[in-house]
C-alpha cells in the first residue's frame, strides 16, 4: 500500500499530461455505484492479544465513484465509501480466558466499527472487445473511522476493560480494479475488488497513553451499476 | 503521513488496570520445601515493590523464624500476565528478633494517611512491630520498636512482651485497628484462653497508641469466634480476614472475612472454593492495590495466605491470589 502512495502522485501527473494531450478526445463522465463484502485483512482481522490485533469481523460496505476521463484510457476518480465491520466477541473473550486461565465468568460486549472514506486517484482503463473494459485504480484519501464502545466485564474482578466509542480522521490508501460489462451505450454492471488501509488514532482514557493506534485494512468485493453520464 | 504512522504504534490495551489472578498461585520465589508461613505486607517506599515477613523452619528444624524478601508485582495491560517476583533480604531487622523459641504472626504496622516518602518519614505509629513468640512457653505477643537507617528499618532496644494482653495460654497474630469514632487504637489477636482459639480485642486509650495505653478493656470477638478455632486475623482497612476450621467451610482450615460496618464485624463470609479447598489455609493478608503510593494499578486486591494443598514445595507454602475490591 505504500508503494501506491509513492506512485500516486506520479499517476497523478501523469494523467493530468495524458489530458492535455488528448485534448481532442470525448471527455467522459461515468458514475459507479458498488455494494458488497468488506473483508478486514492483516492485523485488523487478527485475534489475539498481540500489538494492534483489530478483531474484526466481515462486513458490508457501499461505494459510490464518479470518473472523469482525460483521454482514452485515463481518468481522474473521486469516490465515497462506507464500511462496516464487526467485533468478534467470542475471539476476544476467549483470549481472557486463556490469558487470566478461567473458563467462564467473561463477557465482552461490543459495537461495530465503521468506516468513512473519501479518496482521489487516477483511472486506468483497458477496453476488453466492444462491451467490456477493465479499471486499474490507485487511490489516496481520508478516512473518518469508529472505534465502537467496548466493555469486558468479569465475574470476579468487575469491569476489566472499558472503551468509549471513539472517532478519528486518519490518511487512507487504496487500490481497486474494476472489471465493467456494458448492457448498452450508457449502461453497465460492473464487479471489484479493493483494498484500503488507514491507521487512524483513538482516545482511550482508561489506558496509561491515553490513546492507541490501530492498523485498519480491508478488501471488498463488490457488485454494482456503472453509468455514462 | 501512514509511513510515519507505521513507524511507532501505540497498542490497544486489553487491560484498563492490572489484573491478580484470581486463582491462588504458588510464591515460588519465596517458598521452600519446609514451612513457609505467618506472613505480613509492608508498605514500601516506591510503587510495586513491598517488603514480605514470614515464618518458615527451613533453617533450622522445628524452629520458626522470621525471614524478609523485597517482592514486586507486575501485570501487563497487554496480555494480562502476572508477575511476582522476590528476592531475599539480607541483613534484614527481624534478624534480631528470632529467639531459639518461634517467632509467628508478624505484624508491621502502617498508616495508609501518613507518607513515607514525606520529609518527616514513618510516623510513631508507623514504627512499631508487633509478633508473637514462644520463647517463654506458650506464645506471647511483643512489641519491638523501630527506626529508619538508610531507608530500612532497624530494631531499637530489646521488645517488650504485652504483658497486659497476654494470658498463660496461646496469644499471637496481633493486628491493629484503628476506630476512628472512639479515636483509639484496637488490638485484635487470637488466643486459647477459653474453650478453643478465638479473636479477642484489646481496646486502648482515646489519641494513644495501643503500646500507650492502660487498663485495656480485653474481650473476645463473638461475632467473630465460634466453637472451632479461629485464628490469624489480620486487618487491612474496614476489612479483617482469618482463618478458621468453623462449620461451612470446604475441609481443614479455611479463609474468611469480615467488614466492619456500623460500628460491628459482620457475619464471617468464607471466600469460597476458588480459595479454599479440603487442605489447610492458613494466616491471610491482604493488601489494596488502589492506593495513592503502593501498587496502585490494579483491579483486584493482594491477598497472601499459606497452605498446605498438593502442587507446592512442600508443607506450608505461601500463595497470592487477587480478590475482589468490593470485599471492602
Amino acid at each position: 500500500m505504500r508503494l501506491v502512495i509513492k506512485l500516486l502522485p506520479c499517476i497523478f501527473i501523469l494523467a493530468l499530461g495524458n489530458s492535455i494531450v488528448a485534448q481532442d478526445e470525448n471527455k467522459k463522465n461515468v458514475f459507479s455505484g458498488h455494494l458488497g463484502v468488506s473483508i478486514p485483512t492483516n492485523e485488523f482481522a487478527e485475534t489475539n492479544f498481540e500489538y494492534d490485533a483489530g478483531y474484526a469481523t466481515t462486513g458490508a460496505n457501499i461505494e459510490l465513484n464518479y470518473y472523469r476521463y482525460t483521454g482514452k484510457y485515463f481518468a481522474l476518480n473521486v469516490s465515497i465509501g462506507y464500511a462496516a465491520f464487526g467485533f468478534n466477541e467470542s475471539a476476544y473473550t476467549d483470549d481472557y480466558y486463556n490469558a487470566l486461565n478461567k473458563t467462564d465468568g467473561i463477557k465482552t460486549e461490543a459495537g461495530a466499527y465503521q468506516l468513512l472514506n473519501t479518496s482521489f486517484g487516477t483511472v486506468f482503463k483497458i477496453p476488453i472487445g466492444s462491451d467490456f473494459e477493465v479499471l486499474f485504480i490507485p487511490m489516496i484519501g481520508i478516512a473518518l473511522c469508529h472505534h465502537p464502545e467496548l466493555v469486558v466485564t468479569d465475574d470476579d474482578a468487575g469491569v476489566i476493560n472499558s472503551f468509549n466509542k471513539d472517532n478519528s480522521f486518519a490518511a487512507s490508501a487504496g487500490i481497486k480494479a474494476q472489471l465493467n460489462y456494458f448492457l448498452s451505450d450508457r449502461y453497465g454492471i460492473n464487479l471489484s475488488y479493493s483494498r484500503f488501509s488507514t491507521s487512524p488514532t483513538f482516545s482511550d482514557e482508561t489506558s496509561y497513553e491515553k490513546h492507541f493506534d490501530l492498523p485498519v485494512s480491508f478488501q471488498n468485493i463488490n457488485i454494482g451499476l456503472t453509468i455514462m453520464l | 503521513m501512514l509511513i510515519l504512522a507505521s513507524c511507532y504504534k501505540t497498542p490497544r490495551l486489553n487491560f484498563d488496570k492490572g489484573l491478580i489472578p484470581v486463582m491462588p498461585q504458588n510464591f515460588r520465589d519465596v517458598n521452600s520445601s519446609h514451612d513457609d508461613y505467618n506472613s505480613d505486607l509492608d508498605y514500601d517506599w516506591s510503587e510495586k515493590f513491598f517488603t514480605l515477613i514470614f515464618s518458615t523452619n527451613r533453617k533450622i528444624a522445628g524452629d520458626f523464624d522470621f525471614i524478609g524478601y523485597s517482592c514486586t508485582a507486575y501485570s501487563s495491560l497487554l496480555s494480562g500476565e502476572f508477575e511476582m517476583n522476590a528476592v531475599f533480604k539480607e541483613g534484614f531487622f527481624v534478624d534480631v528478633l528470632n529467639s531459639d523459641g518461634n517467632e509467628l504472626g508478624p505484624c508491621l504496622m502502617y498508616d495508609p494517611d501518613h507518607v513515607y516518602m514525606g520529609e518527616e518519614g514513618p510516623s510513631d505509629a508507623q514504627k512499631r512491630f508487633f509478633y508473637a513468640s514462644d520463647i517463654n512457653g506458650s506464645l506471647d505477643i511483643y512489641l519491638a520498636d523501630l527506626e529508619i537507617e538508610n531507608r530500612e528499618y532497624v530494631v531499637t532496644g530489646d521488645p517488650v512482651e504485652l504483658t497486659e494482653i497476654n494470658s498463660g495460654s496461646d496469644d499471637a497474630y496481633p493486628t491493629v485497628f484503628y476506630d476512628s469514632q472512639a479515636r483509639t487504637e484496637v488490638l485484635y489477636f487470637t488466643s486459647d484462653r477459653g474453650d478453643s482459639f478465638d479473636i479477642y480485642k484489646a481496646t486502648g486509650n482515646p489519641d494513644k497508641l495501643i503500646n500507650q495505653s492502660t487498663d485495656l478493656v480485653i474481650e473476645k470477638v463473638e461475632a467473630l469466634s465460634t466453637g472451632s478455632d479461629d485464628k490469624c486475623p489480620y486487618i487491612r482497612g474496614k476489612i479483617m480476614v482469618f482463618t478458621s476450621d468453623r462449620a461451612g467451610g470446604s475441609g481443614g482450615f479455611d479463609l474468611w472475612y469480615s467488614k466492619y460496618e456500623n460500628n460491628q464485624w459482620s457475619v464471617p463470609v468464607n471466600f469460597g472454593d476458588k480459595i479454599n479447598t479440603e487442605y489447610d489455609e492458613y494466616r491471610p493478608v491482604i493488601a489494596e492495590m488502589d492506593g495513592e503510593y503502593f501498587l496502585n494499578n490494579f483491579l483486584n486486591d493482594l491477598m497472601i495466605f499459606s497452605s498446605n494443598r498438593p502442587g507446592g514445595k512442600g508443607g506450608f507454602d505461601l500463595y497470592y491470589a487477587g480478590i475482589s475490591k468490593s470485599l471492602k
